[in-house]
């Protein structure tokens, strides 16, 4: 039958790619249904960082395992990803910072990260043109880096294809159908049926309604973050710089392009699905990454957008079996998908297929307690 | 028209026969934006999408890449005064 799968994954961003990837090459018969275009959703709208410096345990091993199959991307995919390890500067300009980051190193020398508390005038080494004022001093791991979140989907996507699986674009999945408890399949609003075992949902920040289509409750919520982009300029830091003020940001320069691409959580946050952009954001996101770097103040700004984080009540992502039989979640990435994506879709992958556990998924299940927060959000 | 070496995007130095490349394979604008980086450059797509457009004859307008502000590159010292101003009030 045409539309006959092993197994099938809403959602073309990053981590329906990544699950993808590695279903396919364990043999699985895939297709992969998006209801735009591959990146369309927030995928699209990052800003490309990878980084190991978690406090949750699970999610320093997660990403540890993502970045060394990233290492390896650059032969696997046989295409530039643009993986580049120029590190993570967490600034602190409080003694509390400092505290909560000392007590994260702890956690991360467990786990042999090479993240080391460095003395403002050391942060500066890094950073030359860095703002002292304020600095107390920053957590630096320089085996932390960034990726383009283009070229790794469809890098994925293109081997997915190689290995003859299917992915339908502009199709939206609209209905998802069960028998006695186990998926069977689903179908789109041209009209088409898809039939599966097993379905994904890779939906992003709309995992919450993909799990309406089967009457379950999924615990995500989209948040609008928006996000700037500078001109071309030549190099002035290797690293994400990340201040974690109320009025902090983060922000990180291409190390292919050299354009300088940076957003920050705004307070309170703004629920919702709306991708518009605030004229807030335009006036004050230069402001504060011209307060931490202030030859900044020359550069040009080039383009704002937004897209959407995917919130969960703890800040972990949401991974694995559902109370339906076959129907499988990679959601609620809280704004790390992209960094989660290569190890997250591969454990999930081993998971279903082989049963195997890649990483502690249990701590990542629907089932588990989400009272205990992430507190590197 | 000869079509071979014609930049399509100065900004970014993208010629016809790539984006044609990728059309062929069943890109879409909005990919071949983010694959090549055409209309990610210093005008932000204002003088290549159009050539797109109309190479291509796209009228569908949820195929053409969105244009988001600012309407041209500002220097962040002009937003930064901006603020300040406003602060004052
Ligand atoms: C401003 C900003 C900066 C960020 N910076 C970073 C960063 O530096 N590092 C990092 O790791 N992460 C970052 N993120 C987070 C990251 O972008 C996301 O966590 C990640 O892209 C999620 O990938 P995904 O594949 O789960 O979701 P998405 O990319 O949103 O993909 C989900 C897909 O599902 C499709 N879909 C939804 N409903 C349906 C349906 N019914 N039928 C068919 N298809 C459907 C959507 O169209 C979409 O394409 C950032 C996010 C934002 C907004
Ligand atoms: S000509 Fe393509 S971005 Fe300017």
């Amino acid at each position: 039958m045409k539309n006959n799968f092993d197994a099938i994954i809403i959602g073309a961003g990053v981590v329906g790619a990544a699950t993808g990837y590695y279903l396919a090459q364990l043999g699985l018969k895939i297709a992969i249904i998006e209801k735009d275009y591959p990146t369309a959703g927030s995928t699209g709208r990052c800003i490309g960082g990878v980084r190991q410096q978690f406090a949750h345990p699970p999610t320093i091993q997660l990403m540890i395992q993502s970045v060394k199959l990233l290492k390896e991307y650059q032969e696997e995919l046989k295409w530039d990803i643009e993986w580049y390890q120029g590190g993570y500067l967490f600034l602190a300009h409080s003694e509390e910072k400092k505290e909560s980051y000392l007590k994260a190193i702890r956690i991360q020398k467990e786990f042999n990260l090479p993240v080391n508390f460095l003395s403002p005038e050391e942060c500066q080494k890094i950073v030359p043109d860095l703002n002292l004022e304020g600095l107390i001093g920053g957590v630096f791991c320089p085996t932390d880096g960034q990726v383009n979140p283009f070229k790794l989907t469809f890098s994925y996507l293109k081997e997915i294809k190689r290995k003859k699986g299917k992915i339908y674009t502009f199709q939206k999945v609209v209905e998802i159908k069960v028998k006695h408890s186990q998926i069977i399949g689903l179908k789109t609003d041209k009209n088409e049926y898809f039939s599966s075992p097993i379905i994904i949902n890779c939906a992003g920040p709309y995992a919450k309604e993909i799990g309406k289509l089967v009457n379950l409750e999924i615990p995500v919520e989209p948040e609008r973050h928006e996000a700037i982009v500078t001109e071309k300029i030549e190099p002035l830091f290797p690293c994400m710089i990340v201040d974690y003020r109320e009025d902090g940001c983060y922000f990180v320069q291409k190390y292919k392009t050299g354009n300088i691409i940076g957003c920050y959580t705004p307070i309170p946050n703004i629920p919702g699905y709306s991708l518009d952009s605030s004229f807030e954001f335009f006036i004050e996101m230069p402001r504060r990454m011209a307060r931490l770097i202030p030859k900044l103040k020359d550069v040009k700004i080039l383009r704002q957008w937004a897209g959407s984080y995917e919130m969960t009540p703890d800040g972990n992502p949401i991974v694995g079996e559902t109370p339906i039989k076959g129907f499988y979640l990679n959601c609620g990435m809280c704004g790390h998908g992209l960094m989660f994506a290569p190890a997250i879709g591969k454990a999930l992958a081993y998971y279903i297929v082989k049963k195997e556990y890649l990483l502690p998924l249990q701590d990542f299940s629907l089932f588990r307690d989400f009272s205990k927060k992430e507190i590197m959000k | 028209m000869k079509k071979n070496n014609l930049i399509v995007c100065r900004c970014e130095d993208i010629t016809w026969p790539e984006i044609e490349d990728l059309i062929k394979k069943g890109f879409t604008l909005e990919e071949i934006k983010k694959l090549t980086r055409c209309g990610m450059g210093y005008c932000q797509g204002r003088t290549c999408f159009n050539i797109l457009i109309r190479l291509l004859k796209i009228t569908n307008q949820n195929l053409i890449p969105k244009k988001r502000p600012p309407l041209k590159p500002m220097v962040i010292k002009e937003i930064v005064s901006y603020f300040e101003n406003e602060k004052q009030l």
